[in-house]
């Protein structure tokens, strides 16, 4: 059994698959991640974490039956994210918020 | 939208290699990439870049197509299977693997540093341009019993040659002044013994890489000089020093012209080239730039492409014979500039002796002759060892064949391990080359460095070589294999031992004669170091004068000197007892021109004799009462007087003409070893200093020698303030000589440990194997009570006998090569019959060892241990 845990890229990924929605493929999700974090990423990393997040149950893929001229007639590889993905997102999220409440006031000043 | 597509093998790559499922998405995408790379930076980049992705895609494991290890085709090609096994052999047959790769690795290191030292050694004068067209010319006088080549020509022959013939293109005269002069710059001044001129034409026939100057006028003008890059530095502290002036002997400016490269692989050894209109003709020389005797002046010339040699040789000659003042039979040899270096024995002669570089080919002949062995050690070892593999495996191997496999596999299942092997020497012998590259380059004398660009390109070469040295070997048991039938064991071990056995001889006798020929060499410098040389070296120092200075202050500078208690004997001399001398030609007088015999000249003072503690055979030494020693005095060597058709007890007295001057001898002194031990002693006559000497010999008395040196110092000091003291000592100065013979010494004993530890290793693995190989019949005769000293001599006998004849054989063989190394002395010790006797039992000690204990391990083995098994 693979590790459930998520890592940063992985969750951010995980994200942006949920963001996307019905069109999260593998070149839509890079461009999210340059777009929206400024940072750039290579599409060969983008299907690795694609690869390891389907492997710990956390995405389903299929293709679609689209086709079009600038993919060479290929269609596109769509991720979806499961409910075990769900959940670990959640989780992730509020360990976050737990550990964000319980920081005393004192630690980044008032806000 | 464009429908551009990336190079069609990356897509062949992507569609064999990724996971099939993932292939459509993934390539997919990197297709929508790669057209909008295409309109963004155009379709070069944009293939650039899919390579780059696509390699980067491939590099991630779970996205590239899984391979299930069911089906007809294995995925791993047979040579990693071969490989396998070989490093599965190598690891379980330790002993033999290790032999034969250290034997590789101490053969390959041999091999890597001869090669280094044969390509420094014929790489002497290789940067000139045109080399092949630059001679010297070699004057060869003629008499009646020889003929007599000299290095040097006179001055008033390049004049005449040039421009009169039209095969020659330049000519050039080089004069080498070992008369102490002075160059001073601002505050600094140093004594310089060495001080070269030459032609203006010079660098232009021999084109030493110019750093700054110009090389076709900087030698024209008068007071002009070219200084060698190290000079320039240590002088100016700079290398671009052309326009500056030097001081030349504190009367002088010198214009600096030009600054020169000299490669350490040159002939001629420049650090101080002046103009040769500078050239002033020194004092107390008779002749000047009209004579036809003064051979002191090397004369190069450049020939046109494509002249006839042997035709200008004579047109030299003619020259030569139509001006000359007198008549002599002289011919003329142009020597190429490339062989100066290495062949130049003939022409030896001591006055040139430190004037140019020269090698030794007897010396060169000897290292290749000792690698050229130990490959063939090392060889035998390879092959050995590879039967004794082979017959080990016999079993392994019929069960191979039974079973289906081709012969070819089997062949290169073993070729692939033994070159295993040998690239692992290879390896480890480049490593132990780079990690000790000070030490093997002092020893022979070249700078390695494997890193260097120069130096690396012959690797590949070597891998090469290793490759095939490696196979050559193997050839036999191999075709030992193919022939063998089925179910026959392949190799028997009484056919592998006959066979060997003169393999094994054959590497004993090297090693034996390689022992000795080292011991002898050892021995013979040992001897050269202690030999009574005629005078006493020891407790001497020779302190460096400029010329002009010691004429004005000698007198003085010995009175103080000798009232210092720490000096016993004082006197001065033009050259000191480490091989230079003076020359010219010698006759009694009432003989002919044509008589005269060249004896080398000393101009010694008062005292030199009983400072030196030369031996006087008979009359007496220089003496300052009898006023007409110094013109007319001469003292000749014991081998001068019998070449004159005297001897040492009837010489004193008769009148000689040396060169034109009339001399009676006034006494005949003992052959001393003024020159080194390589020559025999040559004619010598002594006269009271007619030019400047520049050398004053200090005797000192035995005590502390720094304190002693200090004294001296401080004496020196008060009497010749304006001179620096400049000393060496004597037996140092003399041990210089003998620089060659050590390096040679040095390389040939590495070479000999190296043999001998190749051939022991040898020795010990086959003959353990051997061993192994009666196991079982050891255990059955000591079941059936045989004693442990039987079982111990049937398993050593063969060996022994080995052992024997290789020892029988190697005595003669021994005491031929090494009498004919020590020819080359002239004073040399007999081959000596202790220490073939020492070799010998160094090798029949770590041989009868070697064979004992494998014996011994066997013997002492309890046999059921060996007999259970089965």
């Amino acid at each position: 059994m693979k590790g459930t845990n998520l890592g940063e890229l992985e969750e951010l990924i995980l994200l942006i698959v949920a963001n996307l929605y019905d069109d999260a493929y593998g070149l839509a999700i890079k461009k999210q991640i340059i777009e929206k974090c400024r940072r750039s990423v290579s599409i060969s990393t983008v299907h690795a974490t694609l690869h390891r997040l389907e492997g710990k149950g956390f995405l389903l893929s299929k293709y679609d039956d689209t086709a079009s001229a600038s993919r060479g007639g290929r269609p596109k590889l769509l991720f979806r994210v499961t409910s075990s993905g769900e959940e670990a997102l959640r989780h992730s999220r509020s360990l976050r918020n737990d550990l964000w409440s319980t920081i005393p006031d004192f630690v980044f000043g008032k806000n | 939208m464009s429908q551009s597509l990336p190079p069609k093998w990356i897509i062949r790559l992507l569609t064999r290699m990724l996971d099939p499922y993932k292939l459509d998405g993934i390539y997919g995408d990197l297709l929508e990439e790669y057209n909008l790379k295409i309109e963004q930076s155009g379709r070069r980049r944009a293939n650039w870049y899919f390579l780059i992705a696509s390699i980067k895609m491939l590099g991630h494991k779970g996205l590239r197509r899984k391979y299930t290890p069911q089906g007809t085709r294995s995925r791993r090609p047979v040579l990693w299977y071969q490989l396998k096994l070989s490093t599965r052999y190598i690891r379980r047959n330790l002993l033999f693997s290790t032999v034969s790769a250290l034997g590789t690795t101490f053969s390959l290191i041999g091999v890597i540093l001869i090669g280094f030292y044969l390509s420094k050694e014929f790489s002497y004068d290789d940067f000139f341009s045109d080399q092949d067209q630059i001679y010297r010319v070699i004057p060869v006088y003629h008499n009646e019993s020889n003929d007599r080549p000299m290095p040097g020509a006179p001055p008033a022959l390049a004049p005449l040659l040039t421009g009169k013939n039209p095969a020659i293109a330049q000519v050039a005269r080089f004069y080498i002044s070992d008369i102490n002069s002075t160059l001073g710059y601002e505050e600094t001044t140093f004594v310089e013994n060495r001080v070269f001129y030459a032609d203006s034409s010079f660098l232009e026939i021999l084109d030493f890489p110019l750093v700054s100057g110009n090389r076709s006028t900087a030698l024209d003008e008068p007071n002009s000089v070219v200084l060698s890059k190290a000079y320039a530095v240590k002088y100016f502290g700079k290398a671009d020093v052309a326009g500056e002036l030097l001081r030349f002997n504190n009367d002088r400016l010198l214009r600096v012209t030009g600054v020169i490269e000299v490669p350490e692989n040159s002939h001629l050894d420049i650090d101080i080239l002046m103009s040769f209109s500078t050239f002033i003709i020194p004092f107390g020389y008779t002749d000047d730039m009209t004579s036809w005797r003064w051979n002191s002046f090397f004369t190069y010339v450049k020939l046109h492409k494509g002249s006839n040699r042997e035709a200008l040789e004579q047109f030299i000659a003619g020259v030569w014979e139509s001006n000359q003042d007198r008549d002599r039979d002289i011919s003329i040899r142009l020597q190429p500039v490339a062989d100066i270096y290495l062949d130049s024995e003939e022409i030896y002669h001591p006055y040139f002796a430190s004037h140019y570089r020269t090698g030794n080919l007897v010396v060169l002949k000897g290292l290749i002759g000792a690698v050229i062995l130990i490959l063939f050690i090392a060889g035998f070892n390879l092959m050995n060892l590879s039967s004794a593999s082979l017959t080990r495996r016999g079993d392994n191997l019929n069960i191979a064949r039974v079973l289906g496999s081709r012969p070819e596999t089997l062949f290169s299942q073993f070729f692939l391990e033994s070159q295993l092997l040998s690239l692992g020497g290879l390896a480890l012998a480049l490593a132990t080359i780079q990690l000790f590259s000070v030490e093997f380059s002092t020893m022979i004398g070249y700078k390695i460095d494997l890193l260097q660009q120069g130096q690396a390109s012959f690797i590949p070469l070597l891998f090469l070589l290793t490759v095939v040295y490696t196979l050559v070997p193997l050839i036999q048991p191999l075709l030992t294999l193919s022939r063998s039938s089925f179910g026959k064991t392949l190799v028997t071990n009484q056919k592998f031992g006959s066979a060997k056995s003169v393999v094994m001889i054959f590497q004993l006798v090297v090693t034996a004669v390689l022992l000795t020929t080292t011991l002898m060499v050892k021995d013979q410098l040992t001897y050269v170091a202690e030999k009574d040389l005629g005078f006493e070296q020891e407790q001497v120092l020779v302190a460096e004068v400029m010329g002009t200075e010691l004429e004005e202050h000698y007198s003085l500078l010995r009175q103080q000197l000798l009232s210092n208690p720490h000096v016993n004997g004082v006197s001065r001399s033009k050259y000191a007892l480490n091989g230079k001398s003076g020359g010219s030609p010698l006759k009694l007088e009432t003989q002919d021109d044509s008589e005269s015999f060249g004896v080398a000249v000393y101009e010694s003072d008062y005292d030199f004799l009983e400072v030196m503690k030369i031996q006087l055979l008979s009359g007496r030494a220089f003496s300052r009462e009898i006023k007409t020693d110094s013109a007319q005095g001469i003292i000749l060597n014991k081998k001068a007087a019998i070449l004159l058709g005297l001897n040492e007890s009837n010489a004193v007295g008769s009148r000689v003409q040396l060169l034109d001057w009339e001399k009676t001898v006034i006494g005949v002194v003992d052959d001393f070893h003024y020159a080194s031990l390589h020559g025999e002693v040559r004619p010598l006559a002594m006269v009271l200093p007619f030019t400047h000497t520049t050398k004053v010999l200090i005797k000192m008395n035995p005590g502390d020698l720094s304190e002693t040196v200090v004294a001296i110092g401080e004496t020196w000091k008060t009497a010749l303030p304006q001179v620096p003291f400049d000393f060496r000592f004597l037996d140092s100065a003399i041990d210089q000589l003998y620089q060659q013979d050590r390096q040679f010494s040095q390389l040939i004993s590495t070479f000999a440990i190296i043999a001998i530890a190749i051939a022991l290793m040898g020795l010990y693995a086959v003959s353990g194997f051997l061993i192994q190989l009666r196991l079982k019949e050891t255990a059955i005769r000591k079941v059936l009570g045989a004693s442990f000293s039987s079982i111990l001599r049937l398993l050593s006998e063969r060996f022994f006998l080995q052992l024997m004849i290789s020892v029988l054989i190697s005595v003669p063989v021994s005491y031929v090569i090494a009498s004919q190394w020590l020819q080359s002395f002239s004073y040399a010790l007999a081959p000596s019959a202790a220490l073939i006797l020492i070799a010998i039992l160094i090798i029949i000690t770590l041989g009868t060892t070697t064979i004992l204990w494998h014996s011994w391990r066997v013997a002492v083995l309890n046999p059921s241990k060996n007999l259970r098994a089965e």
